[in-house]
């Protein structure tokens, strides 16, 4: 008795041996979220099913089924059979659906071994109003003095989520009210009307889509002397300034270098410190003048303006923090991107050479992570050039030149060098000199 | 009667014959192995023969007469003649240990009184090691060898007491320095780890012996090169006799060892979401409770998927033989290695000729050619992030929620920031190949008019002609974004070489020995290159080998060429009285084209001075000593720093000026000359004592040196505003080492069974700047003698914990490391001008002053190693067993892939990976927390700066453990003459407190993962 436990025991450990060195997680289900469990639709609607599938071993298939609904997906895995997969499966509502429904999610492993989950598939109404695209809210047009008239033509594309029913457009200053029936998601209308007098006239649209939303859009329309716009140039480069402080503040860095990319076409990196900061552009370093761009508060698309009436310039405001700033004078347009920084070097402190002495000023941090400041002070008559280098002299940051002016700052890896010159001054100045390495640009503020 | 006497007669007459009948027999050597041509003599008589090719003899003699039994090399041995004789010779170790190699000559090692040490080749382990510098790892003291990375074929640093002079070592094979140009690299975003470009040329199993020169007197007879020290290489020659074929070859395995732990795909998430809790983005987490808890596996594990076992093959077969006049050696060796990175390989052809032929009985002339072909295949490696991020650090960082490919084949991208972070199996795709062809031809010819005199001539000429190409997919990240980048390089650089010598040695009855050497040299040095890097193909199809379809506006395009020369007056004088007082002159004269005439020659002396002691009467027959020899020397070597011409240079290239804020290409100035610019000089006092006691059993060297770099060629900056604004200049600054060095042999236990044998190698140095120039102002925390790898930064205390608040680390939150303020300034009465020491340094106050600067930067750490080694040889039977250990005492390194994860524990929000450690950071949960949170990243400070990620990194490597198995000769009935099998274990253990990648080798996160080897191994002779 005692042999025969004995040889069970060892049979018994071999048997566990064995099943402990299988593949690691074998006997396991896979993994499965859905990330919702529930969806609201109406016919035609589009909808996202988003989820995860995970296993130890690897992925065979994923699918998505609802015979009903006539959905039948299916990702075959079995080629990469990867251990996680995140699927986005898109799929619309037949029009003739019935409800309630329920979408089933399928994760299978190599080894055959399932995982289900189901996705609920009930009826609601859209509540996501329709709307109008392509309309601005103040809209110009021109009024021709010799006929005393001004045809208004306009085009406005509807969206809705759910199918749109009608549009009604009303202009009451002039009398002029219109319905469009509507019968798609997406559809055009033409509004067309002559005036007769130079005004602002209130116009609203009204647009009702088939699940009840309703939306209402308020413009103006100005009829007004035809805006004229100076002929544009390719310049060589613009400068951006800051419209809420002073030039004469400034030693340095007032007027910050925007690159020419291509015809027509410039690009900056700039820091607003606040959402109410806006920038102007100039192409030569002048605040005021004919040649200022930035938003013109009539004419949306513009940013260009002249001193001839009624447009006049507004600064841009991109809103607080890091902006790239792309300008495109032709088409006339400003586009804004949030500039990643994660690469700037804001870890070290960084010095600027007080030039001709060959002394450094130690800088501290400044307003932003990537910002570095220091007093300093700038005495006449001395040749200055400003450089920014982390203190183990490892990398440094120069200043170069572009078409006679001080144009960027360089990066450079091996720390060798300085940099350009600067203009020089006619009296003692105590100044803030702030480096910035992720636009990257340097202020010198009189203090 | 007549017939009876002729019978008689004719009796008489055979009689000594029968007497003489033949006595046959062996002659082997001490390992088992025939001896061809050993001399057997009846003693008295002129009767003699010689031994076969097999060992074997025959002579007429009768048993019992006296035969001796000689071969050059061996005692000779006196022996009662006997039927079937076996004659064991044993080493004659007077004659055997006698030649060193020492430059331009050899000396008998008793002779020797410079620190030259010897390591033979075939002591040293093979297996999985692709150069002869892996191997002499720790063998010797004062020489630290250290692998840059851990993939194939990477470079090795390698210094001689300290690499006090900041050059290599010098590598000389059979007398003609070798080239150590560099592969050229890809010109793009992407390379491998740099290539060993130094010993790696050379099979080990070419190698006969090496010895290393280290210190002055005796490496000053190679003069300006000469300051890294030199290496001496001596190839294996043929030997007189029948064909010998020898063959050795191992097949290895490698897998990775001690790789970092990063959080698998369900932590990961947990990770990440408690990551945007702690930063206040709550808002923003990726992933819901729900989905973490239904996750199951640990996701993708990106490692496994561009990593493998990686397997090296090795196999070399020579033949040798000759005749007495002719010599040959012929060997060819392969190894190949497929490292543990996928698509990560090298592969080495290695083929050599060496040839002696004897003319008549005063000329000798000698060939050695020698083949290397060297090809890579490498994958992107370094520590670069986001878009530039290489295979490892990809692998490691990328997001373990990921599958590797979308359902349309094509490589998933990272969710939570598309676009930015390279799939790391994309990287695969990659095509990056570099070769390396080095041939190497030299020649001597030697004529002995008279038996002291030698004339010997030497030249040589070694080519390498090197080359990397790669192409960068549209499948990859960066790839699309260029439209393909294709990149070819070439560098190609000869060293030609002419040297003649005339040596006059003459040893007067063992009383006086003298030797005389008088020589000249010259060598010129050429180089040149092109490389070509263009983006935008039309088609990945054809890689880089179509590189005109490429439509960019601007490649990049270069070609260089250059050369130097430099001529040389070499002399020696080596003089020994009573084979006890020794005393060795060196001097060499050097002419380099890379100096203005007015310093174009450097003299570089040297002298050493030795007495054996143990051949003095009063100490000769002591039982307990074998040998005492007391030696010292001085010399001098040169070295011309980074130096590559005095001459103001211009230079056509691209960039060189910026016209309406573009590059425009043009003429610029390069380089600022400077004519007084001369050589450093390196001068080396060592004082040894060699010792050998119990009759060899405990053998040693204990070694004192100091070693002085003056003249210092240094960079400076211009005091005016230049184009260029550096010029090279010899600075006031020296820089010392001194340093002692131990070295063991002890015969441990040697019997016939069981032998043990073990060696003991130990250095300990420090390199200190002694002097500075006159406008040096040391830092507050800096000495003016400085020693060499002192590390400086702020001291710290931990964690700032919640509701602590420091004044002078204003953007510190809790969570961020606690710098400490330890200190400030001394200030003078305006209150505001810092005092300053008669040193020029500021003066500490030896306060806090509520401000982090530099008053509060100390000296942390030293990190220079202190080498040691430990061998230990057994022998039991026909086993032989080898367990091979090395470390160092001393060591501090900052635990970089801690300090990267840590620091940049931010990142983790956009789907980059990190360590499993991380989850011990600080947060209001968790205020035992010992590493940096999130706070860390806004304080300004980088923790690199301080001493809160370094770690004590002293180490023990058991570096190999191998076992092997020797089959007696007999065994095979005289077919083989010897075989061996043997199975290793390499890099086995690390003890350690370092917790980073390793204390050697790559650091960060992208460093190529260090590896265990398992090789067996087969090698014989027949």
């Amino acid at each position: 008795m005692k042999r025969t436990t004995f040889i069970l025991l060892i049979l018994a450990s071999i048997l566990c041996l064995f099943s402990s060195c299988g593949e690691e997680g074998a006997n396991l289900r896979p993994g499965l979220y859905v990330s919702t469990e529930l969806i609201d639709v109406f016919p035609g609607k589009q909808v996202t099913i988003s989820g995860q599938a995970s296993c130890y071993t690897g992925l065979r298939s994923v699918s998505l089924t609802c015979a009903a609904l006539g959905i039948n997906q299916t990702s075959d895995l079995s080629s990469q059979a990867p251990k996680v997969w995140n699927f986005d499966y898109d799929i619309t509502i037949p029009m003739d659906a019935t409800f309630p429904q329920d979408l089933i999610i399928t994760a299978t492993d190599i080894h055959g071994s399932e995982m289900k989950k189901t996705v609920s598939v009930r009826y609601a109404p859209s509540t996501t109003a329709p709307y109008i695209g392509g309309l601005r809210k103040q809209i110009a047009v021109d009024f021709d003095e010799e006929s005393g008239q001004a045809e208004c033509l306009l085009t406005a594309t509807l969206y809705g989520e759910d199918f749109l029913k009608e549009a009604k457009v009303e202009i009451p200053d002039v009398d002029f009210s219109e319905t469009y029936p509507l019968s798609k998601r997406e559809e055009e209308i033409t509004i067309s009307h002559i005036f007769t007098a130079k005004g602002t006239y209130p116009m609203t649209i009204t647009l009702s889509d088939n699940s009840g939303n309703i939306t209402v859009s308020e413009h103006k329309l100005i009829v007004m002397k035809p805006e004229v716009l100076d002929e544009i140039s390719d310049y060589t480069c613009l400068y951006a300034f800051l419209g809420n402080v002073e030039q004469s503040d400034y030693i340095y860095g007032f007027y910050q270098y925007v690159n020419r990319v291509d015809a027509y076409q410039y690009e900056v990196h700039v820091y607003a410190p606040s959402d109410e900061t806006s920038f102007f552009f100039s192409p030569t370093m002048q605040t005021n003048g004919e040649r200022l761009f930035g938003e013109s508060p009539l004419v949306e698309d513009h940013i260009i303006s002249v001193q001839t009436e009624p447009g006049y310039v507004q600064g841009y405001k991109p809103g607080q923090g890091y902006w790239g700033l792309w300008i495109d004078l032709r088409e006339q347009s400003i586009t804004k991107w949030t500039l990643d920084n994660s690469e700037a070097d804001k870890t070290h402190l960084y010095h600027t050479a007080d030039w001709n002495s060959w002394s450094f000023s130690d800088m501290t941090a400044g307003e932003t992570p990537y910002q570095q400041q220091a007093d300093i002070t700038i005495y006449t008559g001395n040749q200055y050039f400003a450089f920014a280098t982390a203190t183990d002299w490892s990398h440094m940051w120069r200043i170069w030149k572009a078409d006679g002016e001080l144009a960027g700052w360089w990066f450079s890896e091996d720390g060798a060098g300085d940099g350009a010159k600067l203009p020089s001054i006619t009296t003692d100045t105590e100044a803030t000199i702030i480096f910035d390495t992720a636009i990257p640009w340097c202020w010198i503020i009189k203090k | 009667m007549k017939k009876k006497i002729i019978i008689i007669l004719c009796a008489l007459c055979l009689l000594p014959a029968a007497l003489l009948a033949d006595i046959s027999g062996v002659v082997l050597d001490e390992n088992g192995e025939s001896i061809i041509g050993a001399s057997i003599m009846i003693e008295g008589t002129t009767i003699g023969t010689i031994t076969d090719f097999d060992g074997q003899f025959t002579i007429a003699a009768s048993e019992g007469q006296t035969l001796i039994i000689s071969y050059v090399g061996y005692v000779t041995q006196t022996l009662k003649a006997t039927a079937n004789m076996r004659v064991e010779m044993q080493p004659d170790n007077k004659v055997l240990e006698e030649l060193v190699v020492i430059g331009y000559g050899a000396s008998k090692k008793s002779n020797i009184s410079g620190s030259v040490e010897t390591v033979k080749a075939d002591e040293l382990p093979k297996a999985a090691s692709a150069s002869v510098g892996e191997m002499l790892r720790g063998r010797t003291s004062g020489m630290n060898i250290s692998s840059n990375s851990a993939a194939p074929g990477a470079s090795q640093s390698i210094t001689i007491r300290g690499g006090l002079s900041g050059q290599k070592p010098l590598i000389i094979i059979d007398g003609i320095p070798q080239l150590q140009s560099g592969a050229p690299s890809s010109g793009t975003g992407y390379s491998g780890s740099d290539k060993d470009n130094s010993l790696i040329n050379i099979s080990p199993d070419d190698i006969e012996s090496i010895n290393i020169l280290k210190d002055a007197s005796a490496a000053s007879i190679y003069g300006s090169d000469a300051s890294g020290g030199v290496i001496l290489i001596t190839t294996k020659r043929g030997k007189e006799g029948k064909v010998e074929v020898s063959y050795s070859g191992s097949v290895a395995f490698q897998t990775i060892k001690d790789a970092p732990v990063f959080l698998d795909a369900k932590n990961f998430m947990i990770e990440q979401n408690k990551l945007f809790d702690e930063l206040g983005r709550s808002g923003e987490k990726r992933y819901t409770q729900e989905q973490i808890d239904s996750y199951v596996g640990r996701g993708t594990n990106w490692m496994d998927l561009v990593t493998r076992t990686g397997m090296v093959n090795e196999h070399a077969v020579s033949v040798n033989g000759g005749t007495a006049n002719t010599r040959y050696l012929i060997s060819l060796g392969l190894y190949d290695h497929k490292g543990i990175a996928k698509n990560n390989d090298m592969r080495r052809l290695t083929g050599r000729i060496n040839l002696d032929q004897q003319f008549g009985k005063y000329v000798k002339v000698g060939v050695n050619t020698s083949f290397t072909s060297l090809k890579y295949n490498d994958v992107p490696l370094g520590d670069a992030r986001q878009s530039d991020a290489a295979l490892i650090y990809s692998a490691m960082t990328f997001n373990p929620t990921v599958p590797v490919y979308n359902l349309d084949g094509s490589y998933a991208d990272n969710p939570n920031r598309p676009n930015i972070y390279p799939n790391p199996v994309s990287l695969l795709d990659i095509t990056d190949q570099s070769y390396s062809r080095d041939v190497f031809l030299t020649g001597f010819v030697e004529v002995k008019p008279h038996e002291d005199f030698t004339l010997r001539a030497t030249g040589g000429v070694d080519m390498k002609f090197a080359g990397a190409d790669q192409y960068i997919p549209t499948t990859t990240l960066k790839g699309a974004s260029l439209g393909g980048q294709a990149s070819k390089q070439t560098s190609n650089s000869k060293l030609g070489i002419i040297n003649a010598t005339a040596t006059y040695a003459h040893d007067w009855n063992d009383r006086h020995d003298l030797s005389v050497m008088a020589g000249w040299e010259w060598k010129k040095n050429m180089w040149d290159g092109h490389g070509i890097v263009a983006n935008n193909f039309p088609t990945d199809g054809a890689l880089m080998n179509n590189i005109g379809t490429s439509e960019s506006e601007n490649p990049n395009i270069w070609s260089s060429k250059g050369s130097s020369q430099m001529a040389s007056f070499i002399s020696r004088a080596s003089y020994t009285a009573l084979n006890r007082y020794i005393v060795t002159f060196n001097l060499r004269v050097d002419g380099s084209s890379n100096f203005s005439k007015k310093h174009q020659w450097g003299a570089f002396p040297g002298v050493s001075l030795a007495w054996r002691m143990s051949e003095e009467p009063w100490l000769k027959n002591q039982w307990w000593l074998s040998d005492l020899k007391l030696r010292g020397g001085y010399g001098q070597t040169g070295n011309a720093g980074s130096l590559t011409g005095i001459n103001t240079i211009y230079g056509v290239s691209r960039g060189t000026y910026v016209i309406d804020g573009s590059l425009v290409n043009g003429i610029g100035l390069r380089k600022l000359g400077n004519p007084d610019l001369k050589w450093e000089t390196l001068s080396d006092a060592n004082i040894a004592l060699d010792f050998g006691l119990f009759k060899g059993r405990l053998s040693g060297t204990l070694e004192f040196y100091q070693r002085d770099r003056s003249d210092v060629i240094l960079t400076k900056n211009l005091m005016s505003y230049n184009e260029i604004n550096t010029i090279d200049y010899n600075s006031k600054e020296v820089y010392r080492s001194r340093g002692v060095e131990l070295t063991l042999h002890t015969v441990n236990v040697d019997t016939k069974l069981f032998g043990w044998n073990s060696d003991l190698c130990f250095s300990f140095y420090r390199n200190q700047t002694i002097s500075r120039d006159p406008d040096f102002i040391p830092a507050p925390y800096q000495d003016f003698v400085e020693d060499w790898g002192n590390v400086y930064g702020y001291r710290t205390d931990g964690l700032i914990q919640a509701g602590e608040s420091y004044p002078y680390l204003p953007n510190s939150q809790p969570g961020a490391i606690h710098y400490l303020d330890i200190n400030g300034y001394q200030y003078e009465d305006d209150g505001v001008t810092i005092k300053r020491d008669n040193e020029g340094r500021y003066m500490l106050s030896g306060k806090p002053d509520g401000r982090l600067d530099q008053a509060d930067i100390v000296k942390l750490y030293n990190t220079t190693p202190i080498p040691f080694s430990f061998n230990n040889s057994f022998r039991i039977w026909h086993f032989d067993l080898n367990i091979y250990l090395y470390g160092s005492l001393n060591g501090y390194k900052q635990n970089d892939v801690l300090y990267q994860s840590s620091y940049g524990i931010a990142d983790l929000v956009y789907g980059v990976n990190a360590l499993t450690s991380v989850k011990d950071r600080w947060t209001y949960q968790n205020t035992q927390g010992t590493l940096p949170g999130v706070a860390e990243a806004n304080s300004g400070i980088d923790p690199s700066a301080s001493n809160f990620f370094f770690e004590k990194s002293w180490f023990l490597r058991l570096d190999n453990i191998s076992l092997g198995f020797n089959f007696p000769s007999e065994w095979f009935k005289g077919y083989v003459k010897s075989a061996r099998i043997y199975a290793a274990v390499r890099n086995v253990a690390v003890i350690t407190p370092y917790k980073g990648m390793d204390p050697e080798t790559g650091n960060g996160i992208g460093a190529y993962p260090n590896q265990m080897s398992g090789a067996i191994g087969l090698s014989f002779k027949f």
